[in-house]
């Protein structure tokens, strides 16, 4: 008999991207269990691990420094994704809901007026 | 394998139109679009009435020449030269590559019936050329594929006899089906290589009939007699699940020894009276291409998904991207879901234009496409645009 196994696609998820372990161990298990009838899988919450600067030129690196006047549709799960565990790749479709959670960090080294007006463009399109 | 092919002054395509499978760009994902350094997963958008379903007949058309049934070339669909085009011949070139040869046939013809003129080359040198207009033939290097024993003046006689006597005046027969079959050849000739591949192309076109044109000819169809035997009939349920369509089929014994078909509920309802569009679609792919279990060369799936649910559309190109790796696969579809880079790349995704023109995505943004694209929203707000 053939094989017609096909991949299971997931969907109907919420993705929560947060910096680092801390916001995913203690701050968000605890407003899961204050607020259980939020619908968000402890897996579907992606510890980026390093600031929101990082992720701008992770994004820049994929779609090119004029990613955000060009009006690209940024693709946030695939570009982590594809970073952190490649051989899974995950994709904006596969999501109704992206949340981003990041420190402002204006003393970052990489701060920039600029790049902080192209994150606030990148938040308004996840 | 088909390396190129290229077809002008036939049906709207007045230019010249093709399709290259070596173009292939350097994108690193998606490699199982690729076969052997060709493009063998291919999926072609366009606007209605711009030739998708003409292409694939073209591409199809050294089947007349080769191998289908002479009846058959008498029976074919639409007009066959260019209206707009004051030329009175159309022109086909196929470029294949078996190991490391390359074989060019080319021909012309004035009608679905006429030939004018064809062509044969291997690794650039002519083997022959006929140019039956003018009646001039050169057959001056049989030798390069060991047929230099062929009776080239017994097929010159019989195609005069047939000029004077038969009534299919018109129709001549190709010298290079005369020639495979009229000479015995060594089983690693190049010709018989054509002729496996040219003998496994095929083309499907969406199904625009009815469940019961369907039921009606399941008679004579050997596929529904297959499935008296229960591992085939296991095995389309299998498919239909897995491809999206959660059903159970059963068999049952009608009082006068005939066996109907039905999903099976709590009360048996009649398979082919109860059918919906989307998995008539499914199981006329299944029953001309995945039950036969044979290897294709080449398919051309024209508009394959018209009936389907955008998750059933990537499960079936999914399904064939796996089952068939070796074949080239050339889809047709308005499914925008399905250009993505997720399952297929931008040298593999072409546009056909209102004016003929076939062109991958890579070539037509002067922007570099990306793994993380977005191709469907490019291409819906118009990226594209200028070659639509």
């Amino acid at each position: 008999m053939n094989n017609y196994q096909q991949e299971e696609r997931q969907r109907r998820q919420n993705l929560l991207i947060v910096e680092g372990n801390h916001e995913k161990d203690r701050l968000f298990w605890l407003i899961f269990r204050c607020f259980p009838e939020i619908d968000i899988n402890v897996d579907d919450i992606w510890i980026y691990g390093t600031n929101i600067y990082l992720l701008y030129e992770d994004i820049q690196k994929e779609y090119g420094d004029t990613w955000a006047e060009s009006g690209d549709d940024i693709d946030l799960p695939f570009v982590i994704s594809r970073k952190q565990h490649s051989a899974y790749l995950r994709y904006k479709e596969d999501f109704t809901n992206i949340i981003l959670i990041f420190d402002y960090e204006r003393h970052d080294g990489n701060f920039s007026e600029e790049n902080s007006k192209d994150a606030k463009i990148l938040c308004g399109r996840s | 394998m088909l390396k190129r092919f290229t077809v002008k002054n036939y049906k709207n395509f007045k230019d010249s139109i093709c399709i290259d499978f070596e173009k292939i760009a350097g994108y690193q994902y998606n490699k199982d679009c690729l076969t052997d350094d060709l493009l063998s997963k291919i999926l072609i958008y366009g606007r209605n009435a711009t030739g998708k379903t003409n292409l694939g007949r073209a591409l199809l058309d050294i089947r007349f020449m080769l191998i289908q049934n002479f009846f058959y070339m008498n029976h074919r669909e639409g007009v066959f030269l260019n209206a707009d085009s004051t030329e009175d011949f159309a022109t086909f070139s196929y470029a294949f590559q078996f190991d490391r040869k390359e074989l060019i046939y080319q021909y012309t013809r004035f009608s679905d019936f006429e030939l004018r003129d064809e062509k044969l080359m291997i690794d650039g040198a002519l083997i022959f050329q006929c140019d039956f207009a003018k009646k001039s033939y050169d057959f001056c290097n049989l030798e390069g594929i060991y047929a230099e024993t062929a009776n080239v003046e017994r097929y010159l006689e019989a195609l005069q006899k047939r000029r004077e006597e038969d009534e299919m005046a018109e129709f001549i027969l190709p010298f290079l089906r005369w020639l495979i079959n009229n000479i015995a050849l060594e089983n690693d000739s190049i010709l018989l290589r054509l002729t496996d591949y040219v003998r496994k192309m095929q083309m499907i076109t969406a199904n625009n009939g009815n469940a019961m044109t369907f039921y009606l000819s399941r008679v004579q169809d050997s596929f529904f007699k297959s499935l008296e035997k229960e591992k085939n009939l296991d095995d389309l349920e299998e498919f239909l699940n897995q491809m999206g369509v959660a059903c159970k089929l059963k068999l049952k014994e009608m009082p006068d020894g005939q066996k109907e078909l039905y999903f099976a509920h709590k009360k048996l309802v009649p398979f082919f009276e109860n059918i919906s569009s989307g998995t008539l679609a499914l199981v006329n792919l299944y029953r001309q291409i995945v039950s036969k279990g044979w290897d294709i060369s080449l398919l051309y799936l024209d508009e394959f998904d018209a009936f389907y649910h955008y998750e059933m559309a990537k499960n079936v190109v999914q399904y064939f991207k796996k089952r068939y790796p070796r074949c080239q696969l050339i889809m047709t579809s308005h499914n925008t879901n399905l250009m993505t880079t997720r399952q297929m790349r931008p040298d593999c995704l072409f546009i056909l234009s209102t004016s003929g023109k076939l062109t991958s995505l890579c070539d037509a943004t002067s922007r570099e496409l990306r793994e993380g694209h977005n191709l469907e929203k490019m291409y819906i707000s118009g990226e594209f645009a200028s070659y639509e």
